[in-house]
């Protein structure tokens, strides 16, 4: 075989990259005069349903799948290789766009693995910073994930509810960080800059409000019977298969297995938090739905700590104080002509140490891994990227197969993916 | 009384004119400048893949010939029920003693035979829609066997994890008696 | 007033009540908008007129002059007809509606309903189900895969429903002795124990439940189902084609409200004024007519969607059941002398 995969759409040829029988699952229908022929639908790239440009080409039986096979690449910028060409600090910008609904988590990630490349330690004030916007990420990207599956499910006014409620995150890290979505506000040893105390304020205020819409959000779904009955028993994965296909986050914690790398390997002082991790027992969606309100509510637990240190260190520093590779404060660079320096040098000719690092966090899709490679010069020797989206996009045929064209939907929208990260 | 139908008719020759004239209308408005892209069949912004016209499943075809078995049952139905009120009160075209129960056992009867023509479907597995969840499991290419060592070795590590956890508690809990 | 010939009336009327109903489906679309705004925490149309309110006229100009294409795959005759299939049995279903009571026309006396058949009932089903040959061949002729699973789905789903529909209406009857509408209508007049809402609670449910399957609407509107179907049936309809089948859809709603309406709510009747005039009547008429229309929306807009094998297994062994035992039970309780 050779090595490029042509992908020939003839009747009754799949690609041999869908990975069922030589023979494709086409001949393993019963010979029953009866039986309909198959219909060979291309579920993407312009769906409603794909979020985003996810291709799904499917093979129906009157409703059931017989096979059906993702094909990501749709939205590939080479983002991994746009860092080997920018430099170290510059791609900083283009990791928002990788998970886009979560981009100050992707800036934390990415942060984190060259702080571990050129060992830098972040002041606490800066990690506890860290924590509380990585926590109010994961709280809009759950809330993403919930909006859409349920528009996908049906259910169009949950979509409004909840980005209203996402919109108040907009507006908060707005006054912030002065972009509502595409941040780009941590940096290389800490945080761009301290958290003004309205801001405190309006994220304790608004966190505080928080918990109760998420009670509203579990009336609207939770015990809704067709809510149940749509997620209950669809898209089962076991905790053995989810270790398999190698899928983190809520889709590996609603399979049963409480792996989250916030207790399992901390990062930016998590060890330090009181929070509980959920997990599910059946694998399905409706498991990873629960898992997920769970989390947003462990979310504003910690988020709501996180507040409590800021209040208790105010006025300590949030950069770490490492000229080599941190930017100076800007009240000192336009007052003193070494800061000035540093901050050129850093700019423009910022240089990580030799060797090699990587590091993940806890996404709100699973393990974001990022790994690095130097060579001592201004820009990585290698960038790669880890992202949980893909892995939850390859797990769809393990369990869209046999099930009907309908649940492709549920399937879909409780794997939770971003196609920027997936394709990067 | 056929006038009745024949306002029908007038009825149906001014919505039949609305329909039309709004097309007719839309014809001459609207603008012609379609391009070959415009008169592809919709995919998903992808060239289209084989047929839309195949033989499709026959649990349609079950479901159509279900109903209309029990449609025209139930078209039976209709005189009996019109005359029920009537046959009960003894009055009318049910005019006659003991008729209005002789109606409702009839009835009755009627009904316990589409009941059980609805049992017969029903136990011959014809109303549900997903016979079987049937299809070949997904086993992707190149890899044989789910028993990976990975997984084992995690499974190890929660055991371990779980132990430790557990000691951990007791030894709290001893400690705090021992306070 | 002038004396006019009685056909002249006849065309009046029906000119009137195409204009009315027209109005509700237009106003029906935009009430869609406007109440999903409002549980959507968004403000919904109100550029085009007070309040948004010639939304549906301006959407009616912009329907004109769109670009219509017929998709090269298509088969063309059936493509081009299908929408008139599906928007006119709907439309035909309001004839026989009692509105109100008798009115006084151009010197001639006559009912507020573009007709009176003593099988009103039976001609609404009848008209009504051939809603879905303009479905399914629009879904079919368009050669597209999404059509046509959408097509199939709303055929089966509404010849499922459509038993249900006529067991439980067939309670009705029972109860009334009576396949018209308006002597429906008139036996549970004025006193409100007396509506069959009360008397047959359980045929109102079945029907209100199959009324939403037969309208393929929310959460049972298979044949669109947006997010797998992307459209459904009409995915490949554009410009007046796909505005008919929009017109089909409301206008079938309207009818169904009215419907339920008349069977369950007697029509236009108000309690405790048994003489009241036709204005008030056709009033009330309205009144809970648009209850219902607001109910279809209400759900729509709060509600997950069913899976398709879902929707089968509850209409053909819950609903179908169901509505056998109640027409037993309407029968035996009348034969007991309680209803």
């Amino acid at each position: 075989m050779s090595s490029v995969q042509t992908f020939d759409y003839a009747p009754g040829a799949l690609p041999a990259a869908q990975g069922s029988t030589s023979e494709g699952p086409t001949s393993e229908l019963p010979d029953d005069p009866l039986h309909g022929e198959l219909l060979r639908l291309s579920m993407g790239p312009q769906h409603p349903a794909t979020h985003g440009v996810l291709r799904v080409v499917v093979e129906l039986d009157g409703e059931t799948i017989q096979s059906c096979e993702p094909m990501v690449g749709f939205l590939h910028r080479g983002k991994e290789k746009s860092c080997e060409s920018l430099g170290w600090a510059k791609f900083f910008p283009h990791t928002d766009r990788l998970d886009y609904v979560q981009p100050l988590m992707n800036n934390v990630g990415y942060a984190l693995a060259l702080e571990t490349l050129a060992g830098i330690a972040v002041p606490e004030r800066g990690q506890v910073v860290r924590v509380l916007l990585m926590e109010v990420s994961r709280i809009a990207a759950h809330l993403i994930y919930l909006g859409t599956t349920a528009i996908d499910l049906g259910a169009v006014s949950m979509f409004f509810a909840t980005f209203k409620e996402r919109e108040n995150i907009y507006s908060i890290l707005d006054a912030y960080t002065g972009h509502r979505m595409n941040n780009t506000y941590v940096r290389i040893g800490g945080v761009y800059c301290d958290v003004d105390e309205n801001v405190e304020r309006a994220l304790s205020e608004w966190l505080g409000r928080f918990p109760a819409c998420i009670d509203e959000y579990e009336k609207f779904l939770t015990g809704n019977r067709i809510w149940y009955d749509r997620n209950r028993g669809v898209g089962v994965i076991t905790r053995e298969q989810a270790l398999a296909w190698s899928l983190s986050g809520p889709n590996l914690r609603g399979s049963g297995m409480d792996w989250d790398l916030r207790k399992r390997s901390p990062y930016s002082g998590y060890e330090s938090y009181e929070f509980e991790i959920p997990v599910g027992t059946v694998g399905d969606a409706y498991d990873r739905y629960l898992v997920r309100i769970e989390e947003m509510r462990q979310s504003v637990k910690i988020a709501q700590q996180a507040l409590a240190r800021l209040a208790a260190t105010r006025g300590a520093e949030v950069l770490a104080e490492d000229r080599r590779y941190v930017l100076p404060p800007k009240a000192k660079v336009h007052s003193s002509m070494e800061e000035l320096i540093f901050q050129f040098k850093v700019v423009t000719d910022l240089c990580l140490p030799r060797g090699e690092a990587y590091h993940a966090i806890e996404s709100s899709k699973g393990e974001l891994g990022f790994y690095v490679a130097s060579d001592g010069t201004s820009k990585p020797l290698r960038c790669h990227i880890r992202a949980p989206g893909l892995q939850n996009v390859q797990a769809i045929p393990l369990v869209a197969q046999g099930r009907l064209f309908s649940d492709m939907v549920a399937i879909i929208g409780s794997l939770d993916f971003v196609m920027g990260e997936v394709d990067r | 009384m056929y006038f009745d139908y024949f306002t029908v008719l007038v009825f149906a020759s001014v919505g039949l004119a609305f329909v039309f004239a709004n097309l007719l209308i839309a014809s001459v408005l609207r603008p012609q400048r379609t391009q070959d892209e415009g008169l592809e069949t919709y995919e998903c912004g992808e060239v289209t893949i084989g047929e839309a016209w195949i033989q499709f499943d026959i649990r349609y075809y079950t479901v159509a010939l279900v109903y209309v078995v029990f449609a025209v049952e139930i078209a039976f139905l209709f005189p009996w029920a019109i005359v029920l009120k009537e046959a009960y009160a003894g009055t009318g075209a049910g005019a006659g003693a003991g008729i209005g129960i002789f109606a409702l056992i009839e009835g009755v009867i009627f009904l316990a035979v589409l009941a059980l023509g609805l049992a017969y479907v029903w136990a011959k597995g014809d109303l549900d829609w997903v016979l079987t969840y049937s299809a070949q499991p997904y086993q992707p290419a190149g890899r044989e066997s789910s028993n990976l060592p990975l997984v084992q070795e995690l499974e190890k590590e929660q055991e371990r994890l779980a132990e430790e956890r557990k000691k951990a508690a007791a030894a709290a809990a001893s400690s705090e008696a021992a306070a | 007033m002038p004396e006019l010939p009685l056909w002249l009336v006849w065309v009046i009327k029906a000119a009137v009540i195409y204009g009315a109903l027209l109005s509700v489906a237009g106003l029906m679309s935009l009430a869609e908008r406007k109440v999903s705004a409002w549980m959507q925490y968004r403000i919904g149309p109100n550029r085009v007129g007070p309040f948004g309110l010639l939304q549906p006229l301006a959407d009616g100009v912009k329907f004109m002059f769109k670009e219509e294409l017929v998709p090269a795959g298509a088969n063309p005759f059936l493509f081009r007809i299908a929408p008139a299939l599906a928007a006119l049995p709907a439309m035909l279903a309001v004839a026989v509606i009692p509105f109100a009571g008798e009115i006084e026309l151009f010197g001639q006396r006559t009912t507020l309903s573009v007709t009176d058949l003593p099988i009103s009932s039976l001609y609404v089903l009848a008209v009504g189900g051939l809603g879905i040959y303009g479905i399914i061949l629009g879904g079919w002729s368009s050669n597209s895969k999404y059509s046509l699973l959408g097509s199939l789905r709303a055929s089966a789903q509404m010849v499922s429903y459509e038993l249900s529909l006529i067991l439980s209406i067939l309670a009705v009857v029972a109860l009334s002795g009576s396949l018209d509408l308006r002597v429906i209508a008139d036996a549970q007049q004025a006193d409100a124990a007396l509506w069959n809402i009360a008397r047959a609670p359980l045929a109102f449910l079945l029907f209100v439940v199959c009324m939403f399957a037969e309208t393929n609407r929310h959460p049972f509107d298979f044949a669109e189902s947006e997010p797998e179907l992307v459209g459904g049936f009409h995915t490949e309809y554009s410009a007046m084609r796909f505005a008919l089948f929009f017109l089909g859809e409301y206008c079938a709603m309207t009818v169904m409200s009215c419907l339920a309406t008349v069977l369950f709510l007697a029509g236009g009747a108000i309690p405790f004024w048994p003489d009241a005039p036709w204005w008030a009547e056709l009033a009330s008429f309205l009144v809970k007519m648009s209850a219902f229309l607001f109910l279809y929306l209400w759900v729509r807009w709060t509600l997950p969607r069913f899976r398709f094998d879902q929707l089968m297994r509850l209409g053909w062994k819950v609903l179908l059941p169901l509505a056998l035992f109640n027409l037993f039970a309407t029968a035996a309780l009348m034969a007991a002398g309680v209803l």
